[in-house]
């Protein structure tokens, strides 16, 4: 197996011609992995913005197998089809999901927490563009404190919930691999990739995917917001592979919120108190972060087989 | 500037004939991956303009472009294919030499 990186991605396409905005994350995050997976490959997405953009009459954005799922089903479909390979004895397709926050964290919850725990060989990559964007910018359980949404219309700072942490979410399950990245961080985000194909069992990437309209940031921050949100620690860039958790990057010093938040519309509104709040919570979130690592570092590795 | 816009592989327009019987209409996507049945050309303000004098070839332009719109020429330097570029200006931004400016679309 040709190892995945910057220099061995081939010149070759699998999802062009898509109709997503000028400047989409989310799609920056598909076209990557399909390049590095190949043709070998069967995908699933939910309702929501790549089924919406991808699968445009008469026109397939998608070069390879591409299904859609119900909203809430993409990691019951995505085991299902791993199953079913399995049985018809196909050993070399991967079997990769692309779901979004919502249908990650809030709607298909359940349904990944189950195909985690059938332990099939399924990619579940989750793009996070931390609300409902095909429907309209509405608040999901993975958009950050502060964020306007259009029903989260202060940003709610002091009274919103934490963003859920998907990756302790996917990695409570045991699973072999669990991580996250950015659209700023293609060698990372492919190294990450490349571990999670060869893993044997479930393995889920948590993708930071910047969405221009919904954030009313520019159309060509993608990358840059990617390097920021890790800069000021509120994206941390995690590993947990077979009980081993690795932070990938620890930055000595937090950059300045601002830099961050003030290249977005969404959080025009927060105040000198906010970003307080939400500089505490991003403290106490990297505390919470370190003690788990070392928890897992000292806990016995044969606690969590492979 | 680096010339004309141009459309090239592995990005292919076909242009699709629009049937007035709904009888003839296929009842699935017909175009594949890499073909554009209408042009996203139109979403673009902006065009891409490269300075392909200084350019090393280093391909991040072709790594950060979301609609995979910039493409290799023969010469192995980057070219941006029209139709499929929405002018997002990922590339002039990722460019580390700067050599890609974001300005008016060229009139043909």
């Amino acid at each position: 197996m040709k190892k995945i990186s910057i220099k061995t991605l081939p010149d070759e396409e699998f999802f062009v011609g898509h109709k997503g905005c000028s400047g989409c994350g989310g799609t920056l995050i598909l076209r990557w992995t399909l390049k590095a997976l190949g043709d070998r490959c069967y995908v699933v997405v939910p309702a929501g913005c790549m089924s919406a953009i991808s699968f445009i009459y008469p026109q397939m954005a998608f070069g390879v197998n591409a299904m859609i799922a119900p909203f809430a089903a993409t990691g019951a479909v995505l085991s299902g089809i791993a199953a079913t390979i399995r049985a018809r004895g196909i050993r070399d397709v991967h079997v990769v999901g692309f779901a979004g926050d919502g249908a990650t964290a809030d709607i298909g919850l359940q349904s990944l927490s189950g195909a985690l725990d059938r332990r099939e060989r399924i990619l579940y990559i989750c793009y996070d563009n931390e609300a409902y964007m095909n429907t309209g910018v509405q608040r999901s359980g993975a958009t950050p404190r502060g964020a306007r949404t259009t029903t989260s219309p202060s940003g709610q700072v002091r009274f919103a919930a934490a963003k859920k942490d998907l990756v302790r979410i996917a990695a409570a399950h045991g699973i072999p691999y669990a991580a996250s990245a950015t659209t700023g961080h293609p060698a990372d985000f492919l190294r990450k990739l490349d571990r999670a194909r060869q893993v044997d069992g479930p393995a889920f990437l948590h993708v930071f995917a910047p969405c221009p309209p919904g954030w009313g940031c520019a159309t060509d921050a993608a990358a840059d917001l990617g390097r920021s949100v890790v800069e000021t620690g509120l994206w941390p860039l995690v590993e947990w592979d077979h009980g081993e958790v690795r932070i990938n990057r620890e930055p000595r010093s937090f950059a300045p919120l601002a830099d961050y938040l003030g290249a977005q519309a969404r959080f025009r509104a927060l105040g000198e108190e906010d970003l307080a709040a939400i500089a505490a919570a991003r403290d106490h979130h990297w505390q919470a972060l370190r003690a788990w690592a070392r928890e897992c570092a000292a806990a016995a590795p044969a606690a969590h087989p492979a | 500037m680096s010339g004309a816009p141009v459309t090239a592989p592995p990005c292919a327009l076909r242009p699709f004939a629009r049937e007035t019987q709904l009888a003839a209409w296929p009842a699935t996507p017909q175009a594949d991956a890499g073909q554009l049945v209408a042009s996203n050309g139109g979403w673009r303000s902006l065009w891409p303009a490269i300075a392909l004098d200084a350019c090393n070839g280093c391909g991040l332009c072709l790594l950060f472009c979301p609609d995979g719109a910039m493409v290799w020429n023969a010469h192995g330097l980057p070219e941006v294919a029209a139709d499929w570029c929405k002018g997002c200006g990922l590339c002039a931004r990722e460019c580390p030499k700067d050599l890609i400016v974001m300005q008016a679309e060229p009139t043909p």
